[in-house]
Protein backbone atom coordinates (compact mmCIF):
# COMPACT_ATOMS: atom_id res chain seq x y z
CA UNK A 1 0.00 0.00 0.00
CA UNK A 2 1.29 3.46 -0.81
CA UNK A 3 1.28 5.08 2.59
CA UNK A 4 -1.07 4.58 5.50
CA UNK A 5 -2.84 7.89 4.93
CA UNK A 6 -4.81 6.63 2.00
CA UNK A 7 -6.51 3.63 3.52
CA UNK A 8 -10.25 4.01 3.24
CA UNK A 9 -12.44 0.96 3.15
CA UNK A 10 -15.44 3.06 2.13
CA UNK A 11 -13.72 3.67 -1.20
CA UNK A 12 -12.28 0.18 -1.22
CA UNK A 13 -8.78 1.47 -0.70
CA UNK A 14 -7.45 -1.18 1.59
CA UNK A 15 -4.20 -2.13 -0.07
CA UNK A 16 -3.72 -4.65 -2.84
CA UNK A 17 -2.73 -7.50 -0.59
CA UNK A 18 -6.06 -7.23 1.23
CA UNK A 19 -8.15 -6.65 -1.88
CA UNK A 20 -6.93 -9.97 -3.19
CA UNK A 21 -6.97 -11.71 0.18
CA UNK A 22 -9.97 -13.79 0.86
CA UNK A 23 -12.25 -12.13 3.40
CA UNK A 24 -14.54 -14.20 5.55
CA UNK A 25 -18.02 -13.37 6.78
CA UNK A 26 -18.69 -13.68 10.51
CA UNK A 27 -20.99 -16.63 9.86
CA UNK A 28 -18.21 -18.46 7.99
CA UNK A 29 -15.68 -17.77 10.72
CA UNK A 30 -18.22 -18.98 13.26
CA UNK A 31 -18.55 -22.34 11.50
CA UNK A 32 -14.76 -22.77 11.30
CA UNK A 33 -14.02 -21.73 14.89
CA UNK A 34 -16.86 -23.74 16.38
CA UNK A 35 -15.62 -26.78 14.50
CA UNK A 36 -12.10 -26.20 15.86
CA UNK A 37 -13.49 -25.81 19.33
CA UNK A 38 -15.44 -29.08 19.08
CA UNK A 39 -12.28 -30.86 17.98
CA UNK A 40 -10.49 -29.50 21.04
CA UNK A 41 -13.35 -30.54 23.28
CA UNK A 42 -12.90 -34.13 22.18
CA UNK A 43 -9.22 -34.01 23.00
CA UNK A 44 -9.32 -32.23 26.32
CA UNK A 45 -11.62 -31.68 29.28
CA UNK A 46 -10.99 -27.99 29.52
CA UNK A 47 -10.87 -26.73 25.93
CA UNK A 48 -11.09 -23.05 26.86
CA UNK A 49 -7.72 -23.45 28.54
CA UNK A 50 -6.21 -24.73 25.31
CA UNK A 51 -7.12 -21.83 23.09
CA UNK A 52 -5.60 -18.38 22.87
CA UNK A 53 -7.42 -15.31 24.11
CA UNK A 54 -7.68 -14.07 20.55
CA UNK A 55 -9.45 -17.30 19.56
CA UNK A 56 -11.82 -17.04 22.49
CA UNK A 57 -12.76 -13.43 21.79
CA UNK A 58 -13.12 -14.07 18.08
CA UNK A 59 -15.43 -17.01 18.75
CA UNK A 60 -17.58 -14.99 21.14
CA UNK A 61 -17.84 -12.20 18.63
CA UNK A 62 -18.78 -14.27 15.60
CA UNK A 63 -21.31 -16.26 17.61
CA UNK A 64 -23.05 -13.04 18.52
CA UNK A 65 -22.78 -11.42 15.11
CA UNK A 66 -23.53 -14.25 12.71
CA UNK A 67 -26.73 -13.56 10.85
CA UNK A 68 -26.86 -17.06 9.42
CA UNK A 69 -26.25 -20.16 11.52
CA UNK A 70 -27.01 -23.07 9.23
CA UNK A 71 -24.05 -24.16 7.03
CA UNK A 72 -26.21 -24.42 3.90
CA UNK A 73 -27.53 -20.93 4.39
CA UNK A 74 -23.98 -19.64 4.87
CA UNK A 75 -22.93 -21.23 1.60
CA UNK A 76 -25.94 -19.77 -0.21
CA UNK A 77 -25.25 -16.28 1.08
CA UNK A 78 -21.79 -16.34 -0.41
CA UNK A 79 -23.10 -17.81 -3.65
CA UNK A 80 -25.79 -15.16 -4.05
CA UNK A 81 -23.48 -12.27 -3.22
CA UNK A 82 -20.80 -13.50 -5.61
CA UNK A 83 -23.20 -13.06 -8.54
CA UNK A 84 -22.85 -9.30 -8.25
CA UNK A 85 -19.19 -8.66 -9.10
CA UNK A 86 -18.46 -7.48 -5.60
CA UNK A 87 -14.97 -7.29 -4.16
CA UNK A 88 -14.35 -9.82 -1.39
CA UNK A 89 -14.39 -7.05 1.17
CA UNK A 90 -17.73 -5.64 -0.01
CA UNK A 91 -19.27 -9.07 -0.14
CA UNK A 92 -18.39 -9.76 3.48
CA UNK A 93 -19.56 -6.40 4.80
CA UNK A 94 -22.95 -6.99 3.19
CA UNK A 95 -23.12 -10.54 4.53
CA UNK A 96 -22.21 -9.35 8.04
CA UNK A 97 -24.43 -6.31 8.35
CA UNK A 98 -27.43 -7.55 6.33
CA UNK A 99 -28.77 -4.15 5.27
CA UNK A 100 -32.51 -4.15 4.70
CA UNK A 101 -32.85 -1.32 2.20
CA UNK A 102 -30.92 -0.15 -0.84
CA UNK A 103 -30.16 3.09 0.95
CA UNK A 104 -28.72 1.26 3.93
CA UNK A 105 -26.66 -1.06 1.70
CA UNK A 106 -25.06 1.95 0.01
CA UNK A 107 -24.34 3.57 3.37
CA UNK A 108 -22.67 0.38 4.61
CA UNK A 109 -20.64 -0.18 1.41
CA UNK A 110 -20.35 3.18 -0.41
CA UNK A 111 -17.91 1.68 -2.91
CA UNK A 112 -20.66 -0.36 -4.59
CA UNK A 113 -21.78 2.95 -6.08
CA UNK A 114 -18.40 4.54 -6.66
CA UNK A 115 -16.58 2.06 -8.75
CA UNK A 116 -16.85 1.80 -12.52
CA UNK A 117 -19.24 -1.12 -12.52
CA UNK A 118 -21.75 0.78 -10.31
CA UNK A 119 -24.52 -1.60 -9.40
CA UNK A 120 -27.89 0.01 -10.08
CA UNK A 121 -30.52 0.23 -7.37
CA UNK A 122 -32.60 -2.54 -8.90
CA UNK A 123 -29.71 -4.98 -8.79
CA UNK A 124 -29.02 -4.08 -5.15
CA UNK A 125 -32.69 -4.47 -4.30
CA UNK A 126 -32.74 -7.92 -5.86
CA UNK A 127 -29.63 -8.91 -3.99
CA UNK A 128 -31.13 -7.83 -0.65
CA UNK A 129 -34.36 -9.66 -1.40
CA UNK A 130 -32.49 -12.85 -2.18
CA UNK A 131 -30.59 -12.53 1.08
CA UNK A 132 -33.70 -11.97 3.16
CA UNK A 133 -35.24 -15.07 1.55
CA UNK A 134 -32.36 -17.19 2.85
CA UNK A 135 -32.87 -15.71 6.29
CA UNK A 136 -36.56 -16.48 6.19
CA UNK A 137 -36.16 -20.09 5.13
CA UNK A 138 -33.23 -20.87 7.34
CA UNK B 1 -13.03 -7.97 8.87
CA UNK B 2 -11.85 -11.54 9.20
CA UNK B 3 -9.27 -12.52 6.59
CA UNK B 4 -8.15 -15.86 5.35
CA UNK B 5 -4.36 -15.74 5.08
CA UNK B 6 -1.59 -18.04 4.04
CA UNK B 7 1.65 -17.50 5.91
CA UNK B 8 5.18 -18.85 5.85
CA UNK B 9 6.59 -19.54 9.29
CA UNK B 10 9.72 -21.06 10.77
CA UNK B 11 9.10 -23.73 13.36
CA UNK B 12 11.99 -24.73 15.58
CA UNK B 13 11.91 -28.20 17.06
CA UNK B 14 14.40 -28.98 19.79
CA UNK B 15 16.53 -32.08 19.46
CA UNK B 16 14.72 -34.06 22.18
CA UNK B 17 11.37 -33.59 20.42
CA UNK B 18 12.70 -35.07 17.21
CA UNK B 19 11.48 -38.55 16.49
CA UNK B 20 12.30 -40.86 13.64
CA UNK B 21 8.64 -41.63 13.09
CA UNK B 22 7.19 -39.10 10.68
CA UNK B 23 3.81 -38.75 12.34
CA UNK B 24 5.21 -37.76 15.68
CA UNK B 25 7.42 -35.17 14.05
CA UNK B 26 4.46 -33.66 12.23
CA UNK B 27 2.62 -33.56 15.53
CA UNK B 28 5.48 -31.72 17.23
CA UNK B 29 5.58 -29.22 14.39
CA UNK B 30 1.86 -28.56 14.62
CA UNK B 31 1.93 -28.18 18.40
CA UNK B 32 4.89 -25.84 18.19
CA UNK B 33 3.23 -23.82 15.42
CA UNK B 34 0.02 -23.46 17.42
CA UNK B 35 1.98 -22.29 20.44
CA UNK B 36 3.95 -19.74 18.45
CA UNK B 37 0.80 -18.57 16.74
CA UNK B 38 -1.01 -18.05 20.04
CA UNK B 39 1.98 -16.18 21.54
CA UNK B 40 2.33 -13.86 18.61
CA UNK B 41 -1.24 -12.57 19.11
CA UNK B 42 -1.12 -10.03 16.27
CA UNK B 43 1.03 -8.32 13.65
CA UNK B 44 0.77 -4.83 12.29
CA UNK B 45 0.07 -5.97 8.74
CA UNK B 46 -2.27 -8.89 9.21
CA UNK B 47 -4.04 -8.02 12.44
CA UNK B 48 -5.00 -10.47 15.19
CA UNK B 49 -4.30 -14.18 14.73
CA UNK B 50 -7.56 -15.95 15.49
CA UNK B 51 -6.88 -19.53 14.40
CA UNK B 52 -4.71 -21.84 12.34
CA UNK B 53 -6.89 -23.73 9.89
CA UNK B 54 -4.53 -25.96 7.93
CA UNK B 55 -0.83 -26.78 7.73
CA UNK B 56 -0.22 -26.62 3.99
CA UNK B 57 3.39 -27.71 3.64
CA UNK B 58 6.47 -28.58 5.67
CA UNK B 59 9.84 -27.90 4.06
CA UNK B 60 13.23 -29.53 4.57
CA UNK B 61 14.45 -29.25 8.12
CA UNK B 62 17.77 -27.52 8.68
CA UNK B 63 19.92 -28.33 11.69
CA UNK B 64 21.04 -25.24 13.57
CA UNK B 65 24.69 -25.59 14.30
CA UNK B 66 25.10 -24.31 17.83
CA UNK B 67 22.03 -25.88 19.46
CA UNK B 68 21.19 -28.96 17.45
CA UNK B 69 17.60 -27.78 17.07
CA UNK B 70 16.00 -28.26 13.72
CA UNK B 71 14.30 -25.45 11.87
CA UNK B 72 11.41 -26.34 9.58
CA UNK B 73 10.05 -23.78 7.15
CA UNK B 74 6.28 -24.33 6.96
CA UNK B 75 3.36 -22.73 5.19
CA UNK B 76 -0.01 -22.67 6.86
CA UNK B 77 -3.42 -21.09 6.43
CA UNK B 78 -5.20 -19.24 9.15
CA UNK B 79 -7.77 -16.63 10.04
CA UNK B 80 -6.87 -13.12 11.14
CA UNK B 81 -8.94 -10.11 12.13
CA UNK B 82 -8.06 -6.59 11.06
CA UNK B 83 -9.90 -3.30 11.29
CA UNK B 84 -9.74 -1.06 8.23
CA UNK B 85 -10.24 2.66 8.18
CA UNK B 86 -13.66 3.40 6.70
CA UNK B 87 -15.00 -0.05 7.57
CA UNK B 88 -18.42 -0.33 9.22
CA UNK B 89 -18.84 -2.95 11.94
CA UNK B 90 -20.87 -3.91 14.98
CA UNK B 91 -19.28 -3.83 18.42
CA UNK B 92 -20.35 -4.22 22.04
CA UNK B 93 -19.85 -1.50 24.67
CA UNK B 94 -17.83 -2.70 27.67
CA UNK B 95 -16.94 0.53 29.45
CA UNK B 96 -18.70 3.89 29.71
CA UNK B 97 -16.61 6.94 30.56
CA UNK B 98 -17.52 10.59 30.79
CA UNK B 99 -15.99 11.45 27.43
CA UNK B 100 -16.91 8.39 25.46
CA UNK B 101 -17.26 4.61 25.48
CA UNK B 102 -15.00 1.63 24.85
CA UNK B 103 -16.26 -1.15 22.66
CA UNK B 104 -15.17 -4.68 22.00
CA UNK B 105 -15.10 -5.76 18.38
CA UNK B 106 -13.83 -9.24 17.61
CA UNK B 107 -10.51 -9.66 19.41
CA UNK B 108 -10.02 -5.88 19.65
CA UNK B 109 -10.78 -4.53 23.13
CA UNK B 110 -9.81 -0.90 22.69
CA UNK B 111 -12.28 0.52 20.26
CA UNK B 112 -12.96 4.06 21.42
CA UNK B 113 -16.04 6.06 20.52
CA UNK B 114 -15.57 9.62 21.71
CA UNK B 115 -18.48 11.82 22.68
CA UNK B 116 -17.22 14.20 19.98
CA UNK B 117 -18.05 11.57 17.38
CA UNK B 118 -21.59 11.03 18.67
CA UNK B 119 -22.45 14.65 19.23
CA UNK B 120 -26.21 14.17 19.67
CA UNK B 121 -25.65 11.88 22.67
CA UNK B 122 -25.35 13.30 26.17
CA UNK B 123 -23.61 11.66 29.11
CA UNK B 124 -25.95 10.62 31.92
CA UNK B 125 -23.99 9.88 35.12
CA UNK B 126 -25.11 7.31 37.68
CA UNK B 127 -24.34 3.84 38.93
CA UNK B 128 -24.65 2.59 35.37
CA UNK B 129 -23.74 5.64 33.31
CA UNK B 130 -25.08 5.84 29.77
CA UNK B 131 -25.16 8.11 26.75
CA UNK B 132 -28.61 9.18 25.66
CA UNK B 133 -29.88 11.21 22.72
CA UNK B 134 -33.11 13.17 22.40
CA UNK B 135 -34.83 10.21 20.72
CA UNK B 136 -34.06 8.22 23.89
CA UNK B 137 -31.66 6.00 22.06
CA UNK B 138 -29.28 4.61 24.65
CA UNK B 139 -25.61 3.66 24.55
CA UNK B 140 -24.63 1.82 27.72
CA UNK B 141 -22.76 -1.27 28.81
CA UNK B 142 -23.51 -4.37 26.69
CA UNK B 143 -25.31 -2.37 24.01
CA UNK B 144 -24.50 -3.28 20.40
CA UNK B 145 -23.40 -0.28 18.38
CA UNK B 146 -22.79 -0.01 14.63
CA UNK B 147 -19.87 2.33 13.93
CA UNK B 148 -17.36 3.41 11.32
CA UNK B 149 -13.61 3.06 11.90
CA UNK B 150 -11.86 6.42 11.52
CA UNK B 151 -8.38 5.43 12.60
CA UNK B 152 -6.30 2.55 13.89
CA UNK B 153 -3.04 2.45 15.78
CA UNK B 154 -0.64 -0.45 16.24
CA UNK B 155 1.03 -0.72 19.63
CA UNK B 156 4.22 -2.66 19.08
CA UNK B 157 5.00 -3.42 22.72
CA UNK B 158 1.56 -4.69 23.65
CA UNK B 159 1.09 -6.26 20.22
CA UNK B 160 -2.37 -4.76 20.06
CA UNK B 161 -4.44 -2.41 18.00
CA UNK B 162 -6.40 0.58 19.17
CA UNK B 163 -9.15 2.02 17.04
CA UNK B 164 -11.07 5.27 16.96
CA UNK B 165 -14.61 5.03 15.68
CA UNK B 166 -17.46 7.37 14.88
CA UNK B 167 -21.25 7.44 14.63
CA UNK B 168 -21.22 10.31 12.14
CA UNK B 169 -22.94 8.86 9.11
CA UNK B 170 -26.21 7.30 8.05
CA UNK B 171 -27.42 4.10 9.63
CA UNK B 172 -24.87 4.16 12.45
CA UNK B 173 -25.72 3.89 16.15
CA UNK B 174 -27.08 1.42 18.71
CA UNK B 175 -28.41 -1.52 16.77
CA UNK B 176 -31.75 -1.98 18.50
CA UNK B 177 -32.35 1.64 17.61
CA UNK B 178 -31.48 0.97 13.99
CA UNK B 179 -34.09 -1.77 13.72
CA UNK B 180 -36.70 0.68 14.72
CA UNK B 181 -36.30 3.02 11.79
CA UNK B 182 -39.19 1.50 9.84
CA UNK B 183 -41.42 2.20 12.77
CA UNK B 184 -40.31 5.78 13.09
CA UNK B 185 -42.18 6.81 9.98
CA UNK B 186 -45.30 5.01 11.08
CA UNK B 187 -45.04 6.44 14.59
CA UNK B 188 -44.99 9.94 13.18
CA UNK B 189 -48.37 9.17 11.64
CA UNK B 190 -49.91 8.32 15.03
CA UNK B 191 -51.39 5.25 16.66
CA UNK B 192 -53.55 4.21 13.77
CA UNK B 193 -50.76 3.85 11.28
CA UNK B 194 -48.86 1.72 13.76
CA UNK B 195 -51.85 -0.52 14.19
CA UNK B 196 -52.35 -0.88 10.48
CA UNK B 197 -48.70 -1.69 10.11
CA UNK B 198 -49.04 -4.42 12.75
CA UNK B 199 -52.05 -5.87 10.99
CA UNK B 200 -50.32 -5.74 7.66
CA UNK B 201 -47.37 -7.64 8.98
CA UNK B 202 -49.28 -10.42 10.66
CA UNK B 203 -51.35 -10.84 7.54
CA UNK B 204 -48.42 -10.98 5.17
CA UNK B 205 -45.68 -12.91 6.88
CA UNK B 206 -45.77 -16.57 7.67
CA UNK B 207 -42.52 -16.45 9.56
CA UNK B 208 -42.22 -12.81 10.39
CA UNK B 209 -38.74 -12.81 11.84
CA UNK B 210 -36.76 -9.82 10.81
CA UNK B 211 -39.66 -7.56 10.06
CA UNK B 212 -41.39 -8.14 13.36
CA UNK B 213 -38.15 -7.52 15.08
CA UNK B 214 -38.15 -4.01 13.69
CA UNK B 215 -41.70 -3.37 14.62
CA UNK B 216 -41.90 -4.78 18.06
CA UNK B 217 -38.69 -3.32 19.32
CA UNK B 218 -39.88 0.11 18.43
CA UNK B 219 -43.44 -0.38 19.49
CA UNK B 220 -42.37 -0.97 23.04
CA UNK B 221 -40.71 2.36 23.87
CA UNK B 222 -43.22 4.26 21.82
CA UNK B 223 -46.42 2.83 23.26
CA UNK B 224 -46.74 5.39 25.97
CA UNK B 225 -46.20 8.30 23.67
CA UNK B 226 -48.67 7.02 21.13
CA UNK B 227 -51.34 6.21 23.70
CA UNK B 228 -52.70 3.76 21.20
CA UNK B 229 -51.19 0.38 20.64
CA UNK B 230 -50.62 -1.57 23.81
CA UNK B 231 -48.85 -4.89 23.93
CA UNK B 232 -51.19 -7.85 24.26
CA UNK B 233 -50.44 -11.44 25.11
CA UNK B 234 -49.32 -12.01 21.54
CA UNK B 235 -46.69 -9.34 21.78
CA UNK B 236 -44.46 -10.68 24.50
CA UNK B 237 -43.60 -14.04 22.95
CA UNK B 238 -42.59 -12.20 19.80
CA UNK B 239 -40.44 -9.76 21.68
CA UNK B 240 -38.77 -12.57 23.57
CA UNK B 241 -38.25 -14.49 20.37
CA UNK B 242 -36.80 -11.39 18.87
CA UNK B 243 -34.35 -11.05 21.73
CA UNK B 244 -33.27 -14.66 21.51
CA UNK B 245 -33.07 -14.47 17.75
CA UNK B 246 -30.66 -11.63 17.74
CA UNK B 247 -28.55 -13.03 20.50
CA UNK B 248 -28.98 -9.94 22.59
CA UNK B 249 -28.38 -10.58 26.24
CA UNK B 250 -31.21 -12.23 28.06
CA UNK B 251 -31.39 -9.21 30.30
CA UNK B 252 -32.82 -7.18 27.49
CA UNK B 253 -35.52 -9.79 27.01
CA UNK B 254 -36.42 -9.54 30.67
CA UNK B 255 -36.50 -5.79 30.53
CA UNK B 256 -38.98 -5.95 27.69
CA UNK B 257 -41.08 -8.73 29.15
CA UNK B 258 -41.50 -6.94 32.48
CA UNK B 259 -42.47 -3.69 30.95
CA UNK B 260 -45.81 -2.32 32.08
CA UNK B 261 -47.78 0.52 30.57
Amino acid sequence: MSGEEEENAAELKIGDEFLKAKCLMNCEVSLILEHKYEQLQQMSDDPMNQVSQVFEKSLQYVKRFSRYKNPDAVRQVREILSRYQLAEFELCVLGNLCPETVEEAIAMVPSIKNRGRALDDEAIEKMLNDLSLIKRFE
Amino acid sequence: MFLKVQLPWNVIISAEDLDAKGLMLQRSIIIRLLDDFACKKATKDLGYFSAVTTLDSIGEGKVRQHSGDVLFPVVFSGITFKLFRGEILDGVVHKVLKHGVFLRCGPVENVYLSNLKMADYKYVPGENPIFLNDKLSKIGKDVTVRFMVIGTKWLEVEREFQALVSLEGDFLGPVSYLWSRDMEAAAAGGGDSVRSLFNGITAKCERPNSFLRNTMMRAYPNNGALGGVLPNNYTFPFVLKVCAFDSEPLARGREVAHWRP
